[in-house]
């Protein structure tokens, strides 16, 4: 039973970290209907400049943190203002490529400027674990769940009550109408950018302290499992991301202890093919029939 | 009030409007009509400049708006309320009038606007916390006129209103047309429904494969024989 | 022909001359066994990208999982050779078959579940099922788990003791394979199943109303890619002799898909073209070795920023000329005889002058709690002009989509032709005599005009996907006579001249006829109009009451119309049933419903005369 609870704490945690990187997804994807591949890259990004700023430089964690997401800010916008503000007239699939292109060269560019050898990540938070009936629970495990938890229930907020966000909801219906509003979709699409990024941002951090390796492919899998949890919930929902993400963690902490580490991977998706078999439009998704 | 002077709009290699001028008084009603493809709702997105106005000049209260983008226009006092309504459908009603003032701050004034909205539109004021998407389609006409209304535009420019609307209805939107030119605003109108269009407008163009082929005081085309067959069908 | 026969000609010596060249070039040791090996992988891409093509640029569906198939293909194929113990050159062609097959099956097992979705989630899951084979064929022992499979043998090694012959030999297979899939896909794409597949990547409820079964048909074209990157996977196999899991993964999913969509989604000869650089080019890049794929990947985002339809966006060579004269001259040749022309049907009118044709009894509908039809009765006899008016939001269109098998209606029954018809599929009910038209108009906007109404004579077509590929008698001789009766029918509607336009190219009045034309090519019983004159000026309205009239006397069809233009609506129906709140609350002859009161109140508005086309009652 132990196990049970453990693995399934586990399975929060890391599905947290999912749930964050998700809602960089879900929310590009509602606004601009892009799949942003290099989102995963973005991570890694984030994740070097922490380990740089924290290791190399010495400098204290909430400036490591700050620089991690400035550096995610900063990279995120240029990638959208240069490979993807050209192509939002162009069939998606263009955008696509250019996604992996990106994707792409992140990788390989740090490859070349970084090295292939795995840096380790600093431990910063050495507090004494919880202790809850006879469950151990690391700080670091709670640290993770209740700051995602605060940042998804503070963007669920903004998005359906601020009038930014309203304006954000506008673009992602109708571009040219939201225009005729007098809203500056350009900026609206960076502003997503600069939310989902930070929210990346933080996620790298955290996830760095989860997994404390860090190597140029770091983005690649959590970016592709991250967005599967996007799909699982409804792409282009933010609570579906997040219940997404949650979804995700605990599917693959439970795989991985109970059955196997390898088939984790099967496991998991296998379960975004049921849910989308029988919700095809995700957990959360509202099926959008045309109209005939 | 608007100055349209000799634009062309080019969709990829079709030249879709051909040197159209034509001009809108304040407090008028001005209408553009013509067949299907005739280039009217063209011209309303090349005034937005949602579509790209390859030549000419476009001048509004004496200023050149061509080169705006069309996110400017509505602090410049130009609405539009598109064609097929094109209302948020997933935002609730209040939540498409309040983007119809998105660019105003003052929050005294907007909600009196609202007040004024609801007063031409009282269903709107009933159905204001249901999501757009599931009102009828003229309800969905009048929230698209009445979000427009809330930018307190000088020119409102009105896209083919009539379109898949039962008759009872278009009789409706089109007295409140009426009202709103009272109220002071200049419209300029783009219609399939001729007859409608020229009996409340004061003047209007006739549009015909992107080219202004007559213009006029409305009474007056009215009972012009090349019209009257052409799109008056008698 | 002159032309045409030059350009054959021109192809047919190019593809022996790279042939022979190629062959001789290896076989003497001219080019080291590193190059050949590119030449096999080019080749083999060629194969993959191209089936790949036919998912992403024919049907228009994103697959992500494109690497599974190729990996089933390449295990069950090296499998085969390795575990039987018949001479190679015996067993290698049937294990590519054997390949290709599995990957076809796990294409259909894959495709039908798969398939409902569309879009993103299509490719979504289609990645899915790509990584959870990778991750299976990795965890079981047979395949050699995750360490993978070995000594497979090699068609570098197998046919001679002399490596640059044997090379030769492999290069001759896969060469010939390459060619024979190429060909094959061209084919299948100018048969009436690729127009099928076509015209579900162009609008697919269009599609399945004029009779085409999309789900089957998108099965198909899914299930025919998984066969080809099958094949692909056993030549794979068989020319590196080791087969790891791993290298089927995502990533290389990917990697195909790049090169599809910078070739062209559409175009084969696009994806042939950039198989070729994109191999290559990393390979004579290999000198740079860490710049290498920055270069790749920047040029990938350049390529997408200024040339974002790729290299022939849809269009192709005319090697398909070349193919469709070499079969016709073989067949002259050895057959001797030309095939005569197949007409697909003629046109039959029963005579059901005193039952109805279409009876709708007690109709009703609900969507959860919300009734959008109620106790709706309604009958179509033959060679009726009946109109169905009402508000918006009445249920009009809910009524047509009950009819054409988009909603299944929760009670009451659809008789046509006395056959209760509730439930079935819209491209069933097509075929039963049900056609209809659309409130914005869905044409195949890529397709000529006449491509548009040969579609539609599918469901009356017979020949077998088989035949369309191998473009066999069956095919021809359907072939022609689908072209004779379809431009009959564009004659019909003086249409007949701009045939071979772009459907899109139409004015919008031409449009809405071609939409009309193309559902009378299914040879209905019924015909159901949704608002045909929407957006027409009234001269256009006029000329459409005129068309509407011809189709009445010259097809015997039933026809019903939903429309708001009154003049339209009063002038040719000789019925019209009034829906309110998803109820009828009113039938009769125009002038009946003209005066009305419920009616009037409900919907025209006062009698006193509101002029124009809409409402003016007294002009009417």
């Amino acid at each position: 039973m132990n196990l049970f609870f453990n693995q399934l704490i586990n399975g929060l945690h890391v599905g947290s970290i999912y749930a964050l990187i998700a809602l960089g997804y879900t929310m590009v994807y509602g606004i601009v209907k892009l799949i942003n591949f290099a989102h995963g890259d973005i991570i890694m990004v984030g994740a070097y400049t922490a380990v740089i700023t924290l290791a190399t430089l010495g400098w204290s964690t909430p400036a490591a943190l700050f620089s991690a997401i400035v550096a995610c800010v900063v990279f995120g916008v240029l990638i959208e203002r240069l490979a993807y503000k050209p192509l939002r007239r162009s069939p998606r699939i263009s955008s696509l490529i250019t996604a992996i292109g990106v994707s792409m060269l992140l990788q390989n560019a740090a490859l070349l400027v970084f090295g292939a050898q795995p840096r380790p990540f600093p431990t910063i938070l050495s507090m004494p674990p919880l202790r809850v009936h006879t469950l151990q629970i690391s700080f670091n495990t709670v640290l993770t769940i209740v700051v995602s938890g605060i940042l998804m229930v503070f963007l669920q907020g903004f998005v359906q009550m601020s009038k930014t966000g309203k304006a954000m909801r506008a673009v992602s219906e109708d571009y040219n109408t939201a225009q005729l509003m007098g809203i500056n979709v350009n900026n609206t699409i960076t502003t997503t950018f600069v939310i989902g990024c930070t929210l990346a941002g933080i996620g790298s951090f955290l996830y760095c302290m989860a997994y404390p390796s860090v190597y140029p492919t770091l983005g690649a899998l959590p970016g592709l499992k991250a967005f599967i949890a996007a799909v699982l919930g409804g792409i282009g929902i933010i609570p579906g991301a997040m219940l997404g993400g949650f979804v995700m963690g605990v599917a693959e902490s439970l795989t991985k202890a109970y059955i196997s580490s390898q088939l984790s991977d099967a496991v998991v998706y296998g379960i975004l093919i049921i849910v989308l078999m029988v919700k095809p439009a995700g957990l959360l998704g509202k099926k959008m029939s045309e109209k005939v | 009030m608007l100055k349209v002077h000799d634009i062309n709009v080019f969709y990829g290699a079709i030249h879709a409007l051909h040197d159209i001028s034509f001009e809108v008084r304040q407090g008028e009603i001005v209408s553009l009509i013509g067949a299907n493809g005739a280039g009217k709702s063209t011209t309303l997105n090349a005034i937005s400049n949602l579509l790209p106005v390859s030549s000419g000049e476009i001048m509004f209260i004496g200023q050149a708006i061509r080169k705006l983008p069309a996110c400017k226009l509505v602090e410049r006092g130009i609405a539009q309320v598109p064609e097929g309504r094109r209302v948020f459908s997933r935002m609730t009603v209040l939540e498409n009038l309040e983007m119809g003032a998105y660019i105003r701050k003052e929050t005294g004034d907007i909600n009196r606007d609202l007040d004024l909205v609801y007063g031409h539109f009282p269903i709107l004021k009933e159905r204001r916390k249901q999501i757009a998407g599931t009102l009828s389609g003229g309800e969905q006409q009048m929230l698209a006129m009445g979000r427009a209304l809330m930018s307190r535009p000088k020119l409102l420019m009105m896209d083919e209103p009539s379109m898949g609307l039962a008759p009872i209805l278009v009789q409706e939107i089109f007295d409140i047309i009426q009202q709103i030119s009272q109220e002071g605003i200049t419209i300029l109108l783009v219609e399939q429904n001729a007859h409608m269009a020229l009996t409340i407008s004061h003047r209007a163009y006739v549009l015909e494969t992107g080219h202004v082929v007559k213009s006029g005081l409305s009474r007056e085309l009215l009972v012009d024989p090349d019209v009257q067959k052409a799109y008056l069908g008698t | 022909m002159k032309k045409r026969t030059k350009a054959i000609l021109l192809n047919t010596i190019a593809l022996l001359a790279i042939y022979f060249f190629t062959t001789i070039l290896i076989a003497n040791k001219g080019v080291n066994n590193y190059v050949s090996g590119i030449i096999i992988t080019v080749l083999i891409t060629i194969i993959m990208t191209a089936s790949l093509n036919v998912t992403t640029g024919l049907l228009g569906q994103l697959a992500l999982g494109h690497a599974g198939f190729m990996a089933i293909g390449a295990y069950a194929s090296a499998l085969f050779t390795r575990s039987v113990g018949i001479a190679f050159g015996l067993s290698l062609p049937i294990s590519l078959l054997l390949g290709g097959l599995m990957a076809a099956v796990f294409g259909f097992l894959i495709g039908t579940p798969a398939l409902r979705l569309t879009g993103d989630y299509l490719a979504i899951i289609t990645l899915g099922f790509g990584e959870i084979i990778r991750v299976v064929i990795e965890n079981l022992e047979f395949t050699g788990g995750a360490a993978g499979l070995t000594r497979i043998t090699r068609m570098s090694r197998a046919f001679s003791s002399d490596t640059a012959v044997s090379t030769a030999v492999q290069f001759s297979i896969v060469f010939w394979i390459t060619v024979v899939i190429i060909a094959s896909i061209f084919t299948l794409g100018r048969s009436r199943h690729g127009r099928a597949i076509i015209s579900i990547r162009e609008n697919v409820v269009a599609s399945e109303a004029i009779g085409i079964p999309t789900t089957r048909y998108k099965l198909l074209a899914f299930t025919i890619a998984a066969f080809f990157a099958g094949i692909a996977g056993g030549l794979y196999a068989h020319q590196t002799g080791i087969l790891n899991a791993k290298i089927f993964g995502f990533n290389k999913s990917i990697e195909y898909l790049v090169i599809v969509v910078l070739g062209g989604m559409g175009s084969i000869t696009g994806s042939i073209i950039a198989s070729i650089i994109l191999v290559t080019l990393p390979e004579m890049l290999r000198g740079l070795a860490e710049y290498r794929l920055i270069i790749y990947s920047l040029v990938l985002i350049l390529m997408m920023l200024f040339r974002p339809s790729g290299l022939l966006g849809t269009r192709e060579f005319s090697l398909l000329d070349f193919w469709e004269w070499a079969e016709r001259f073989f067949r002259k040749v050895f057959k001797g005889k030309t095939s005569e022309t197949k007409m697909p049907f003629t046109p039959r009118y029963d005579v059901w002058e005193e039952k109805p044709v279409l009876e709708i009894c007690r109709l009703g509908i609900s969507f959860g709690g919300l009734r959008a039809a109620d106790d709706v009765n309604l009958c179509l006899m033959n060679n009726e002009i009946v109109g169905l008016i009402g508000p918006n939001g009445a249920g009009k269109t809910t009524i047509f989509n009950m009819l054409t098998g988009v909603y299944i209606p929760t009670d009451g029954d659809i008789n046509l032709l006395g056959k209760r018809i509730n439930g079935l599929a819209p491209h069933e009910i097509t075929k039963n005599g049900i056609a209809r038209t659309f409130q914005n108009i869905r044409l195949f906007k890529s397709m000529t005009v006449l491509e548009n109404i040969k579609v539609a004579f599918h469901s009356r077509m017979h020949y077998s996907t088989l035949s369309g590929i191998l473009r066999d008698s069956d095919c021809t001789s359907e072939e022609r006579g689908i072209d004779i009766r379809a431009r009959e029918l564009l004659r019909v509607f003086q249409m007949e001249d701009v045939a071979d336009a772009p459907s899109s190219s139409l004015p919008y009045g031409q449009q809405r006829k071609l939409e009309i034309c193309r559902a009378l090519a299914s040879n209905p019983k019924v015909l159901l109009l949704d608002e045909p004159a929407a957006g027409m000026n009234p001269m256009e309205t006029t000329e459409l009451m005129q068309t509407i009239k011809t189709i009445r006397n010259r097809f015997s069809v039933a026809i019903l119309l939903i429309e708001h233009d009154m003049k339209l609506v009063m002038g040719i129906c000789e019925r019209i049933y009034v829906l309110n709140y998803g109820k009828v609350i009113a039938e009769g002859t125009p002038e009946q419903i003209r005066n009305n009161p419920g009616v009037i109140a409900a919907y025209l508005g006062s009698a006193d005369a509101r002029p124009g086309s809409m409402g003016g009652l007294a002009h009417a």
